[in-house]
C-alpha cells in the first residue's frame, strides 16, 4: 500500500517510515502541510498519516480542504495528547481515526490496517483468487497452498493486481502506486518484475498467463470466471442468509468475505495465543518441579481466561472449553497442584487443538443449531470421562473420538478421576472396575458417583462379568454394562444409547399463553436446546397441566383473558410444592410498574415480547441451570437418607 | 447505520468484530484497547453502542463502565457486556450499571450484530 505520512518531527516520522517499510507498505514523507497537499492532490495514495501541529498550514485545515475536493482517502490523524479540541474538530473535519502522541507504533500499525481494511472491504484478510491467495497479515502469498517467494517488488506487484482485479494496470500507474518519486526506473523495470514474478507463478504450478499482457494498454490479473470459485466455503454462505424477523439480512457472498476475514485473523493471531499456551505449559512445568511463583500463576490465569474467552470466537470452541477446563484448575496453587499431570495433559490437547483449523463452518453451521451464547449449554461434543488403566484402549478411544464428536478425558485410577470429577462434569463416564495401579474397586468409586452426581450416567466398562458384579452395578445406578473386549462401534454405540436416555431427562417447559403461534415459536426456538415444551393455550386448565406434566420452567404471558400471567405467578407461588419452580414472565410492557409488579409476584425473570431468540433462550436455560442444582441437590440428600439404612457392603478388590 | 466502540484488550478480538460488523452491516466500528482509550473515543465518537470486556488490565470493565456513567455525554451510551466469567452477572448488577446487556465470550463473530440488535432493537 503507498502511505503519505505528513510530519514535521524528523523522529517521529523516521521510526514511523522504518516501521511501514518493514510491514512492505510504500511511503512518502512531507515535512510541511503545503508539501502534503500537493503530494495528496498529485499522486494516488491509500492512506494519509497526518501530523496536526505542522508549522505551516496546520493537519486540521489541511485535512478540512482535502475533504471539501471530494478527497477520498482514509486520513489518520496524530494530535498531542492535552488537546481533545483538536480530536474533536480533526474528525469534523473529516479524518476517519486519531491517534494521541506519545503512540505505541504497533497500535499505529494495527490502526494504519483497520482504515486500509475499511477502506477496501475486499482488502479484509485473507484474499483468495482461484489458487492464488493473499495474507495480507503476514505478507504472503500462495498458490495451490505453496508459499510463493518473492521479494518486496514482486509481492507488492502481485497485490496490486489482486486487490484490483479487473482493472488493467498501465506501466506508469505501476511505477507511480509501486516506486517513491526519488527513484527513476525505466518502464523496462516494470517488463522485467512482470516477467520475474510470472516466473514464481509458473514455479508454483500457476499458469504464467494468470497475470496478463492487455496488448497496448499494461497487465491485469486474469479475469476471475476462469479460476474455480472456492467452493470451501460455500456450504457456509448460505446459513446465516435466513436470519430471525427482526434482525439484518446478510448476502451470501458477504458471510463468504467475512468467514474469510476469520480465518485470516485466526492465521494473524495465532502466534499469540500459542504463546499464552506456553505461558500455561512454562506454568504445568514450574508446578512439577515445585518453582511456582505468584507472578506466574496470576499470568497463566489470566492468559487461561482470555484464551477461553477469545477461542470460541475464532471458531475454535473445543479450545476455549479446554482453556476455561485450565483457568479452573489455574484457581489456586493448590488446586494446580493436586492435579498437576490432569493440567499439562490439557495443555497439551489445548496445544494440538490449536494446530488444527479453526471450524467456523461447523461450529457454526445451522441456524436450527444452539449458538454459542450460553458457554455451557451450546456444547455439542459430549464430554466422556474414561477411567481406565488400560492405556493402548484409551488411546484408541481418545483417536476415535474426534470423529465421535466426543471430548475424552482420561483418568488411569479412581483417585485421579476424583479430581478431574471435581474440576468438570462430564456427560458420561465410562468405568473401568479393577485398576492395576490402585488398590480401589471401581465400584466404590460408582457408590460416590451415584451419591454425589446422580445426574452422570456412568457405564462400566470392565473385563469382569460375573452375575454379581452386573447385579452390584445394576444397584449402584451403573446404566449400562459393557463386558471387554468391546469394539469400538459397541463402546461408541452404548456410550450413545445411554446419552440419549440421559437427554430424554433434559428440562421441560410449560408455556401459557393464549397466543397460539407464540406457543409455537417458542417451542420452535427451545427444541434445538433439548428443551421439550407443554404448550398451554387455556389457562383454566392450568393446575391439571402443571401436577401432571411437572415441568422445570414456567414460561407465562401477563395479558390473557379470563386469567392473567401475574395471578397465575402468585397463585404457584402460594403452592409450597411450587415455590421453587422457575418463572419466566413474558410481557409487551417494558415500564417500571410492569417489571416491578412481576418482580413482587415471585416471578424469577422477564422476557420482553417480540420475543428475540437468544435472549428467551438464555435466559430460560439460566434458569434450568439453576434449578437443576438444586434438583441434583435434593436428590443427593434423598439418597443418602435412604441408603443411611442399608447396611454397607465391603468391597474386596476382585482381580 | 450503526456505530459502535469495541472495547478489548486483545486486539484479536478487536479486528474480528470490526471485520465481521463492517464486512456484514456495514457498521462504523472504533476501536478502544483499555478503559483510558474508551473514555477517550466514547467520547470523542458517541457511537451508538458500547461492546465493553469486563477483564481488562489495570483499568477493569466496571471501573469504566463508572466512569463512563459520570461522564454528561458517556452516560447515556448504551453498554453492553462481554464477558467470559463462568458465572452469569446478577439482574443487580446489570441495574446497578444500567447495562445494556450482556454478550458471553466466546461469542459467533457472525451473529454479534443479530445478538446486538436483539439487546437494542
Amino acid at each position: 500500500m503507498k502511505i503519505l505520512l505528513i510530519e514535521d518531527d524528523e523522529a517521529v516520522a523516521t521510526t514511523i517510515v522504518e516501521s511501514l517499510l518493514a510491514q512492505r507498505h510504500l511511503v512518502n514523507t512531507a515535512g510541511k502541510g503545503e508539501t502534503g497537499l500537493e503530494l495528496a492532490k498529485a499522486y494516488e495514495y491509500d492512506l494519509i498519516v497526518l501530523d496536526v501541529g505542522l508549522p505551516d498550514l496546520d493537519g486540521i485545515s489541511l485535512c478540512r480542504e482535502l475533504r471539501a475536493q471530494g478527497y477520498q482517502v482514509p486520513i489518520l490523524l496524530l494530535t498531542a495528547y492535552d488537546s481533545s479540541s483538536d480530536r474533536v474538530s480533526g474528525l469534523d473535519a473529516g479524518a476517519d481515526d486519531y491517534l494521541v502522541k506519545p503512540f505505541d507504533l504497533e497500535e499505529l500499525l494495527a490502526r494504519i490496517r483497520a482504515l486500509l481494511r475499511r477502506k477496501n472491504q475486499a482488502l479484509s484478510p485473507m484474499i483468495t483468487y482461484g489458487a492464488l491467495r493473499l495474507d495480507p497479515g503476514a505478507k504472503e502469498f500462495t498458490y495451490n497452498n505453496t508459499l510463493l517467494r518473492l521479494t518486496p517488488k514482486e509481492y507488492q506487484l502481485l497485490e496490486l493486481f489482486v486487490m484490483n482485479p479487473r482493472r488493467v494496470f498501465s506501466r506508469g500507474v505501476i511505477l507511480d502506486r509501486l516506486w517513491s518519486m526519488d527513484e527513476f526506473p525505466g518502464e523496462e523495470t516494470i517488463t522485467a518484475h512482470i516477467k520475474s514474478l510470472r516466473q514464481r507463478l509458473k514455479a508454483a504450478g500457476a499458469q504464467p498467463s494468470l497475470i496478463e499482457t492487455v496488448y497496448g494498454l499494461g497487465y491485469r490479473l486474469q479475469s476471475p470466471e476462469k479460476f474455480e470459485s472456492s467452493s470451501a466455503l460455500s456450504n457456509r454462505s448460505d446459513t446465516v442468509t435466513a436470519l430471525t424477523a427482526s434482525t439484518v439480512t446478510v448476502s451470501e457472498d458477504r458471510t463468504q468475505q467475512a468467514v474469510i476475514a476469520i480465518q485470516a485473523l485466526w492465521q494473524k493471531f495465532k502466534a499469540g495465543f500459542l504463546a499464552q499456551v506456553k505461558v500455561l505449559e512454562e506454568v504445568g512445568i514450574a508446578a512439577d518441579t515445585n518453582q511456582l511463583t505468584t507472578e506466574l500463576l496470576y499470568k497463566a490465569k489470566q492468559d487461561a481466561h482470555k484464551l477461553a474467552g477469545s477461542l470460541g470466537t475464532f471458531g475454535h470452541d473445543e479450545g476455549s472449553r479446554l482453556a476455561r477446563d485450565i483457568e479452573i484448575l489455574l484457581q489456586s496453587e493448590t488446586t494446580l497442584c493436586s492435579a498437576k499431570t490432569q493440567f499439562l495433559e490439557l495443555v497439551q490437547t489445548l496445544h494440538q487443538e490449536l494446530d488444527n483449523q479453526p471450524s467456523i463452518q461447523l461450529n457454526f453451521s445451522q441456524d436450527t443449531q444452539p449458538n454459542p451464547l450460553h458457554t455451557d449449554s451450546a456444547r455439542t461434543k459430549h464430554h466422556v470421562l474414561l477411567i481406565d488403566d488400560d492405556v493402548t484402549l484409551t488411546q484408541q478411544i481418545s483417536q476415535a473420538a474426534t470423529h465421535w464428536h466426543w471430548h475424552v478425558q482420561v483418568a488411569s485410577n479412581p483417585t485421579s478421576a476424583r479430581t478431574l470429577l471435581a474440576q468438570h462434569h462430564p456427560d458420561v463416564i465410562l468405568l473401568d472396575l479393577t485398576f492395576s495401579d490402585s488398590t480401589e474397586d471401581g465400584l466404590t468409586l460408582l457408590r460416590q458417583l451415584a451419591q454425589q452426581m446422580p445426574m452422570i450416567p456412568v457405564l462400566i466398562f470392565t473385563g469382569r462379568g460375573s452375575l454379581s458384579d452386573r447385579i452390584e452395578a445394576a444397584q449402584l445406578g451403573g446404566r449400562a454394562f459393557l463386558q471387554k473386549p468391546a469394539s469400538l462401534e459397541q463402546i461408541f454405540n452404548t456410550v450413545t444409547q445411554v446419552l440419549e436416555q440421559a437427554q430424554k431427562n433434559e428440562a421441560k417447559v410449560m408455556v401459557v399463553d393464549d397466543d397460539p403461534s407464540i406457543l409455537e415459536t417458542i417451542g420452535h426456538l427451545l427444541a434445538p436446546w433439548g428443551l421439550d415444551t407443554i404448550p398451554l393455550a387455556d389457562p383454566e386448565q392450568f393446575w391439571e397441566v402443571l401436577a401432571t406434566t411437572c415441568p422445570d420452567v414456567l414460561i407465562m404471558d401477563i395479558e390473557m383473558p379470563k386469567i392473567n400471567g401475574i395471578q397465575l405467578c402468585q397463585v404457584v407461588r402460594n403452592d409450597p410444592q411450587w415455590a421453587k419452580l422457575p418463572i419466566l414472565i413474558l410481557s409487551a410492557h417494558t415500564d417500571a410498574e410492569t417489571r416491578r409488579q412481576v418482580f413482587t409476584v415471585g416471578a424469577d425473570d422477564y422476557v420482553q415480547k417480540p420475543i428475540v431468540e437468544p435472549e428467551l433462550v438464555v435466559r430460560v436455560i439460566n434458569r434450568i441451570e439453576r434449578s437443576q442444582i438444586h434438583r441434583q441437590f435434593a436428590k443427593r440428600l434423598a439418597y443418602a437418607q435412604s441408603s443411611a439404612s442399608i447396611p454397607e457392603k465391603t468391597h474386596e478388590a476382585k482381580t | 447505520m450503526k456505530r459502535v466502540l469495541v472495547v478489548d484488550d486483545e486486539e484479536g478480538i478487536q479486528e474480528i468484530v470490526q471485520s465481521c460488523l463492517e464486512i456484514l452491516h456495514g457498521w462504523e466500528v472504533y476501536l478502544a484497547g483499555s478503559g483510558m482509550e474508551a473514555l477517550d473515543k466514547a467520547e470523542v465518537y458517541q457511537p451508538d453502542v458500547i461492546l465493553l470486556d469486563v477483564s481488562m488490565p489495570h483499568v477493569d470493565g466496571f471501573t469504566t463502565l463508572q466512569q463512563l456513567r459520570e461522564g454528561s455525554i458517556t452516560r447515556r451510551i448504551p453498554v453492553i457486556l462481554l464477558t467470559a466469567k463462568v458465572h452469569p452477572l446478577e439482574h443487580e448488577e446489570l441495574e446497578k450499571f444500567n447495562i445494556s446487556g450482556l454478550i458471553a465470550k466466546p461469542f459467533d463473530p457472525l451473529k454479534l450484530a443479530e445478538q446486538i440488535v436483539a439487546i437494542l432493537p
